[in-house]
């Protein structure tokens, strides 16, 4: 048998036969040359990465995951409802204090405009006149 | 006995593998199905929505395919139904036939940065966009791909001898028109 690498005198680039094959099965896969269409450079390997991306942002959260969601919202749900009924106390509280003070007021007022001191005394308690008496003897 | 295909399939379809899966199918596919597209289209811009959402459609329907045909054959049908659409989509938002459309497109690539052709790989381009939907598909596919009429034939869905009078219609009108012009 004829020892072909003694005779044969010519070289090719380093690498020449890996780059041929992956050439030869690049244009295997696409007629773009054919058809004079082109693409923008690197275009399928950003293409890849983009598909990839966007059919992971579609996929559903696994099972533990959705577990562990659906605990947040329902602690969510739980921490709106005790603010919102808190919410409601408050101002139901803050209304009665409201209402009390402006009917003391109107009491005391009513008091002041048609009762006279001996009625007023009247209403009120024995410590409460020493106290008072106390007071208006300062000089 | 599993296949080399539905060994592939069932690790698309299993959750814990499908994404590793899914970057094959895709790194494997893109160019194929790409090119497909864009003889469809014809703009680059367009090709590129349309292969994102056929790829999109293959990964949320891949649970559906039962293996009646190849994936390949799956997917490039998936591929011209949203390249047709899109078309259509196109077309009937300016209120054009859908060949009106792609009449325009042709027209237009010699403005095209991503078209090298001539003058001859121009009027082509023209000819072929002037046929009917059924005839383009099918000269494209059998022309440029050199597939064979029995895959077209699964793709779109059409008897042989009825794809063998088609593309046989297509050349014949190209030849005349090609001829006309030069």
């Amino acid at each position: 048998m004829t020892n072909f690498n003694q005779k044969n005198y010519f070289r090719v680039p380093k690498g020449y036969f890996e780059k041929l094959e992956k050439r030869l099965i690049r244009n295997s896969k696409s007629s773009s040359k054919k058809l004079y269409f082109n693409v923008p450079s690197g275009y399928f390997d950003t293409l890849e990465e983009a598909v990839v991306r966007k059919a992971r942002s579609l996929t559903p959260p696994k099972t533990h995951e959705r577990k562990a969601n659906a605990l947040y919202y329902f602690a969510g749900i739980a921490a709106s409802l005790t603010l919102v009924f808190n919410l409601i106390q408050y101002q139901q509280n803050q209304v009665i204090e409201i209402e009390d003070q402006a009917l003391n007021d109107y009491i005391e007022n009513y008091y002041m405009d048609n009762l006279d001191s001996y009625e007023m005394l009247s209403m009120m308690e024995d410590s409460e006149i020493e106290l008072l008496s106390d007071f208006s003897n300062k000089p | 006995m599993s296949t080399p295909q539905s060994i592939f399939v069932n690790a698309l379809k299993d959750p814990i593998n499908k994404e590793e899966a899914f970057r094959r199918l895709v790194s494997e596919y893109k160019e194929r199905l790409y090119w497909h597209i864009r003889k469809l289209v014809l703009d680059h811009d367009d090709a590129n929505d349309v292969i994102q959402n056929t790829f999109i459609k293959i990964y949320l329907n891949i649970d559906g395919f039962k293996e009646n045909s190849t994936l390949f054959t799956w997917m490039y049908r998936i591929a011209t139904n949203e390249a047709l659409n899109f078309i259509n989509s196109k077309a009937s938002k300016m209120g054009l036939q859908n060949k009106d459309w792609i009449e325009a497109k042709a027209d237009r690539l010699m403005a095209d940065s991503y078209f090298d052709g001539d003058e001859a790989a121009h009027l082509l381009q023209k000819v072929v966009a002037r046929l009917p939907e059924k005839q383009r598909i099918v000269f494209n596919m059998k022309y440029f791909d050199g597939m064979t009429y029995e895959a077209i034939a699964e793709i779109v869905d059409t008897s042989v001898g009825a794809l063998k009078a088609s593309y046989h219609h297509a050349v014949k009108k190209i030849k005349t028109e090609m001829n006309d012009k030069f």
